[in-house]
């Protein structure tokens, strides 16, 4: 019966257990001279190969595998599908940067792949301790991928900083765990969910659900606990901080939906309100403190924070269990802030690295399209009409006025219109300034048509926003 | 009160005061060899809880191996013992948070009654064998948390061994694995008379 049950596990969770086989195959490649070369053609195929197998075993209904230690249905498929897309988008075009850097190993790509199998964990996760593994081993893959790269001082920095906070903020997740066991006495989270149904809220049980929001709140970068983040972006090789801005979000915010979904403690007024106040802080500090920077990337940082906290405003405004959409921020969010990270790394993939926003003067007179392509990127981040960031913006605003939250709402527009000046100047930059830097990568025509992908489905979910709001919305409710 | 619970208060407050003054110490060895100290409390804790083969596990685990690592990278490491480090604002700083949590959690915690949720084993230690029952449940209910946990190892020791390994070249040793893929080719380069 166990056994039957375990292999009965196992078929339903292939896709992952493909790419734990991989990459342990990439690491053995990585090894041997003459297959040295081909651990990166292993690393698309292997990631190709699970989403395509695991498009066979998707079903409409809900699956508990392995005792009711993980779950499949079809929220957790549709975010690890987003994910792989976003991976694969970022290895394909980190390729040439990586070589650059002498960074292309056996290791490197099977501790990605292990990342991204924590995330996949974290995301399926339905007991407390398989969440906190996912965790550890998504987050553990990311401080030595960041370390991997030694002949940089800024990466060092970035990883120790990453490592010590990060492990903070497991400790206080894991506080918190403790005593949701203790209050509820089981550690599958759909029965804790029932206990909470069936009992009062008490203070205890609000205590944890604070530590663990902390927690979600540090991974996030939301505002009182992002000291991490610049320092991450910039020390970060690019592929890595692609890789750090886009799939953890996705994967704790699955983490988040997966412990306020029909929980009361989400009507709760003292919890939602420590929420809400996160969420505005982060927009308030994300947005004041990138009109300061002069590196791009911790400009995207800053942005990362402020969007962190629309994110976190959308969780709050999640009335009567309607995650939909702070899902669909998330979704929109991390796609479009991995087509910009990914163009920059397009960009900087030659000798040189760009790393001040002045690096980007004149591009749009050396190769329009790719300034284009990055214009868009960062007007979606804006939350400027025609591109899929306004409907996300819109979409939450919207929520917090039905919640009669007015001022609120205006004071969340006015910091987006701050905002605005960051995005804009780096798009003035590349349009009405001159003096191009040749250094600059311009070309590759595989790599544009891989990175004008994103631009173009923002551009099209703008016009047709129901067609994925709709199907978003289906699957939460 | 009884025997157990004066034990469990004493074992808590040596816990307690040891690992504060594992924080504050200077001397990194005193620091490590607080933590065996606090290692053995913690399995005696264990004992009263009946859970004899994990107070067992962190002893052997913890103590012998871990812990054993540690001092043995202290001294290979040879830290200096930094001593006057004014450390003054971080300790008011820190003493004022953590009396500020200390308060609260005392508050929510004390009020709170833990009794009646956590589930107890009924039965008693003789007929109940604890090593068997977790090998049982280990394999079996919780197989996924036990494989996941032998692949986080796994990555600790890719990233352990890759950070070392790369980016570093410490010796001018011939490395035999690139001679032997050395050919003609990549060595002698023909060149034609007219080319000159």
């Amino acid at each position: 019966m166990i056994i039957h049950n375990i292999t009965n596990s196992l078929i339903n969770f292939i896709p992952e257990v493909i790419l734990f086989t991989m990459s342990m195959v990439i690491l053995l490649a990585g090894t041997f001279e003459c297959l040295k070369k081909y651990v990166f053609h292993l690393t698309v195929l292997s990631v190709i190969a699970a989403s395509l197998i695991g498009i066979n075993y998707l079903s409409t209904d809900s699956h508990l595998l392995f005792n009711s230690s993980l779950i499949k249905n079809n929220i957790t498929e549709f975010f690890k599908y987003i994910c792989y897309f976003i991976f694969l988008i970022q290895i394909v075009i980190s390729k040439e940067y990586l070589k650059q850097n002498n960074l292309i190993s056996g290791e490197f790509y099977s501790l990605l792949i292990f990342a991204l199998l924590g995330c996949f964990i974290i995301i399926s996760a339905n007991n407390l301790i398989v969440l906190f593994l996912g965790i550890e081993l998504s987050s553990l893959s990311l401080y030595s991928l960041i370390a991997l790269n030694r002949s940089s001082f800024l990466s060092s920095e970035a990883a120790i900083k990453y490592f010590v906070l990060s492990i903070i903020a497991s400790a206080i997740i894991l506080f918190g765990f403790s005593y949701l066991y203790g209050i509820s006495g089981s550690i599958n989270i759909l029965d804790i969910t029932k206990y909470a149904n069936n009992n009062e809220i008490s203070n205890l049980y609000l205590f944890s659900y604070v530590l663990i929001f902390i927690g979600v709140a540090f991974k996030f970068a939301v505002a009182p606990f992002h000291m991490w983040l610049p320092d991450v972006y910039e020390g970060a090789p690019l592929p890595i901080t692609n890789f750090i801005a886009s799939i953890p979000k996705i994967a704790f915010f699955v983490f988040a939906f997966r412990f306020l979904n029909n929980n009361p403690i989400i009507d709760d007024e003292n919890f939602s309100k420590l929420i809400l106040f996160l969420g505005m802080f982060s927009i308030f500090i994300g947005n004041l403190f990138a009109l300061a920077q002069k590196k791009i990337m911790r400009m995207l940082a800053y942005s990362g924070v402020a969007n962190a906290g629309f994110i976190f405003i959308a969780l709050f405004s999640a009335l009567e269990n309607n995650f939909s959409i702070a899902a669909f921020y998330v979704t929109s969010y991390s796609i479009t802030t991995v087509s910009a990270i990914s163009i920059i790394t397009f960009l900087s993939s030659k000798k040189f690295n760009l790393i001040y926003i002045n690096d980007l003067k004149g591009l749009a007179s050396k190769s329009g399209y790719i300034a284009i392509l990055l214009m868009v990127t960062l007007l979606s981040t804006a939350g400027i009409p025609l591109t899929i960031g306004f409907y996300a913006k819109y979409l939450v605003l919207d929520a917090l006025v039905d919640r009669n939250l007015i001022l609120i709402a205006v004071i969340v527009v006015l910091m987006t219109v701050v905002g605005l000046y960051y995005y804009l100047r780096v798009i003035w930059f590349m349009f009405f300034e001159t003096g191009f830097n040749s250094l600059i990568n311009t070309s590759g025509k595989f790599s544009i048509i891989i990175l004008s992908l994103i631009p173009a489905s923002i551009l099209l979910i703008f016009l047709f926003p129901d067609l994925v709001f709709k199907y978003i919305f289906e699957i939460l409710t | 009160m009884d025997i157990i619970t004066i034990l469990f208060y004493l074992v808590t407050s040596v816990i307690i005061l040891s690992s504060m003054s594992l924080v504050i110490l200077n001397n990194t060895v005193h620091a490590a060899l607080l933590l065996v100290l606090i290692f053995f409390n913690s399995a005696i804790l264990w004992l009263m809880l009946k859970a004899e083969f994990l107070a067992i596990v962190l002893v052997l685990v913890y103590v012998g191996a871990v812990l054993v690592l540690f001092l043995f990278v202290i001294m290979l490491l040879d830290i200096p013992i930094k001593k006057n480090i004014s450390q003054k604002l971080y300790l008011l700083f820190s003493v004022t948070i953590s009396i500020i949590m200390f308060a609260e959690l005392y508050m929510v915690i004390f009020y709170h009654d833990f009794v009646a949720s956590v589930p107890t084993s009924a039965n008693s230690a003789l007929e109940f064998n604890n090593t068997y029952e977790i090998g049982l449940s280990l394999f079996t209910n919780y197989i996924f948390s036990f494989e996941i946990t032998a692949f986080i190892l796994l990555v600790a020791i890719i990233a352990a061994i890759a950070i070392n390994m790369t980016g570093r070249q410490r010796s001018l040793r011939q490395d035999p694995g690139k001679q032997i893929l050395e050919n003609k080719k990549s060595r002698l380069k023909i060149i034609k008379d007219e080319d000159l």
